[in-house]
């Protein structure tokens, strides 16, 4: 894998071997380490990507199981999760409960994580059990920095919590948001599309913990590189409002925000919202039966 | 800070002792050759130590990145200082980053025509050679993988370009983000953004390129569904361009109307965008 995926980037950079091994690594290293016949250094394997001008970061990513790239396990469960396909989703969280009880890791434990808080959104059913859920909770309250790991354990596996767990870990996030802008951009977005998952997730529960995390949350104005978060939040309050208080006025609200998405063209995503509005308002957000 | 202090420096954040990580997979002295950037070790036993306290490659890479610090510190002092208006403090970083000899530090190079590329945007005086400019256009031309570095310093210098580099460039970066998509999701929406504002660009001065990259951009794969600001600036630009070849109530209508969709919802920042481009193009305040 590691080896291959070396050989695949420089194929499609078009480079040769001479090329990627130049001052870094001997042609010979490069070519027995794509064959996966040995390893290489690290010094050396970053020497040679920058020679292909590839990023340890993209390589990296080519070469997670897990995630960042198409063919990895969590971009497998957030397709059949968006589509939605409970089955496919169930398969996947069966399929990662025995690898993790096969192996252990706190790789295989995050995917798990990952894959029945989605597949828990959907079906409202916690396929983990009691010990780990106990792990994810200790496991997240005591976090020292948040990385991707812990944002996207948190972000989809949250609906496995309880209310009070959740706000306390969403405030905790929020006051760390800002540090994580300064050096992640990425991270930053996946940061506030975890939290506008909490507010989802509080919503959806009707809990008294709502107000709170908005009031934390203030009227923030999140930068246009975000806009798809800034825009949530935007949507999620107005269905705070619609909740509060049913009107025709305040649904109307809930319903020009939807209505952006269909005038950008982004019927996917707005099918998502007319769910969502669905799921959030019940009866006072008036739709046709699916 | 090199890879193995970096690998110290997460080890230590998730609390591993060094001798509870190596064991099993390489010898204590190797690891701390290895933590102390004097020795190299193999990725495969990488892969593993970062295993041992549950942390993928991939997570490892970012955690790397971050400490490419100069890169965003820089990024950000630019911003601020365009954010501010702050011409003085741009025309300092201009100068400070001045390159020592023949041959510029690539980002030090980058923040320098950063610089100007927002100094022209709020003065309109241009602060780089045309040399410099021509240096910039053929570095980012022989890009093979497109990065936030060099994403970054086109959109801010799409404006001291000619039309035809505007084009090549935003050709070049259109044919690099249906590849860039899967593995880095907020460098994709950097790459469309910078698409767009060579798009405007070339809007405002009329070009004969306009309708050239139009063509390239609906070539491409649609845009991610949930890039709303991008999918908003592309319909917002045609709407523009549409008021700009023929000039009439319907055509000025249809520019409010799709700017009010934004209204009740939009960031500021892209609603002033949207504004001075209706201003600067059609002489419309909206």
């Amino acid at each position: 894998m590691l080896g291959s995926n070396f050989r695949k980037i420089r194929l499609e950079r078009g480079l040769t071997l001479q090329e990627a091994a130049a001052k870094a690594v001997s042609v010979a290293s490069l070519s027995k380490f794509e064959n996966e016949e040995t390893s290489l250094g690290v010094r050396k394997l970053t020497a040679s990507l920058h020679n292909m001008n590839t990023s340890f970061l993209e390589y990296a990513s080519l070469c997670d199981d897990s995630t960042g790239n198409p063919d990895s396990y969590l971009f497998r469960v957030v397709a059949a999760y968006r589509k939605p396909d409970l089955a496919t989703l169930k398969l996947l969280v069966d399929e990662q409960a025995e690898r993790y009880k096969m192996a252990g890791s706190e790789i295989d434990f995050n995917d798990l994580i990952s894959a029945a808080g989605l597949y828990c959104d959907l079906s409202g059913k916690n396929l983990v059990g009691p010990a780990e859920l106990k792990h994810l909770e200790n496991k997240l309250s005591h976090v020292q920095a948040w990385g991707e790991t812990e944002v996207i354990v948190f972000g989809n596996g949250m609906t496995l919590l309880n209310d009070e767990t959740v706000t306390k870990l969403g405030l905790d996030l929020l006051a760390h948001v800002d540090d994580i802008h300064a050096w992640n951009d990425a991270l930053y977005q996946d940061a506030w599309s975890a939290l506008m998952n909490v507010v989802d997730l509080l919503l959806a529960r009707h809990s008294d913990q709502v107000d709170r995390l908005f009031k934390a949350i203030g009227d923030c104005d999140l930068p246009e590189a975000i806009m798809i978060d800034h825009f949530r939040l935007r949507f999620l309050k107005d269905c705070y409002a619609a909740q509060k208080q049913p009107t025709a006025a305040t649904v109307a609200l809930v319903q020009r925000d939807i209505d952006f998405l269909a005038k950008v063209g982004s019927k996917r995503v707005h099918d998502q919202y007319v769910r969502s509005a669905i799921r959030l308002l019940g009866a006072d957000y008036p739709h046709e039966e699916a | 800070m090199e890879m193995g202090a970096e690998f110290k420096h997460l080890r230590e954040l998730k609390g591993y002792s060094a001798g509870a990580v190596s064991s099993g997979i390489v010898t204590l002295n190797r690891l701390n050759a290895f933590e102390s950037d004097e020795g190299d070790i193999p990725l495969d036993k990488l892969r593993a130590l970062l295993l041992q306290m549950g942390v993928s490659l991939r997570e490892f890479a970012h955690f790397c990145e971050r400490m490419e610090i100069n890169k965003g510190t820089l990024r950000k002092e630019l911003n601020k200082a365009y954010a501010a208006k702050d011409v003085n403090r741009l025309q300092a970083l201009f100068t400070m980053l001045a390159p020592e000899n023949q041959e510029p530090q690539r980002l030090q190079f980058y923040g320098r025509m950063t610089a100007a590329g927002a100094y022209y945007e709020l003065t309109g005086t241009k602060l780089a050679s045309a040399e410099e400019l021509q240096r910039l256009v053929d570095m980012l031309l022989e890009t093979v993988t497109w990065n936030e570095s060099e994403v970054s310093v086109l959109h801010a210098t799409l404006i001291l370009m000619t039309d035809n580099q505007v084009f090549m460039l935003c050709r070049e970066v259109l044919g690099s983000v249906a590849g860039i998509r899967p593995w880095n999701f907020a460098l994709y929406v950097s790459a469309w953004s910078a698409v767009m504002q060579g798009y405007r660009v070339l809007i405002q001065r009329r070009s004969n390129f306009v309708a050239t990259l139009a063509r390239q951009i609906d070539r491409t794969e649609p845009m991610a569904e949930a890039m709303l600001q991008n999918r908003f600036k592309y319909i917002f630009l045609n709407a523009i361009r549409a008021a700009q070849t023929t000039d009439s109530m319907q055509t000025r209508a249809r520019v409010r109307t799709v700017y009010g969709w934004l209204v009740p919802i939009g960031p500021e920042e892209l609603l002033a965008e949207a504004r001075k481009t209706s201003i600067d193009v059609l002489g419309l305040d909206l």
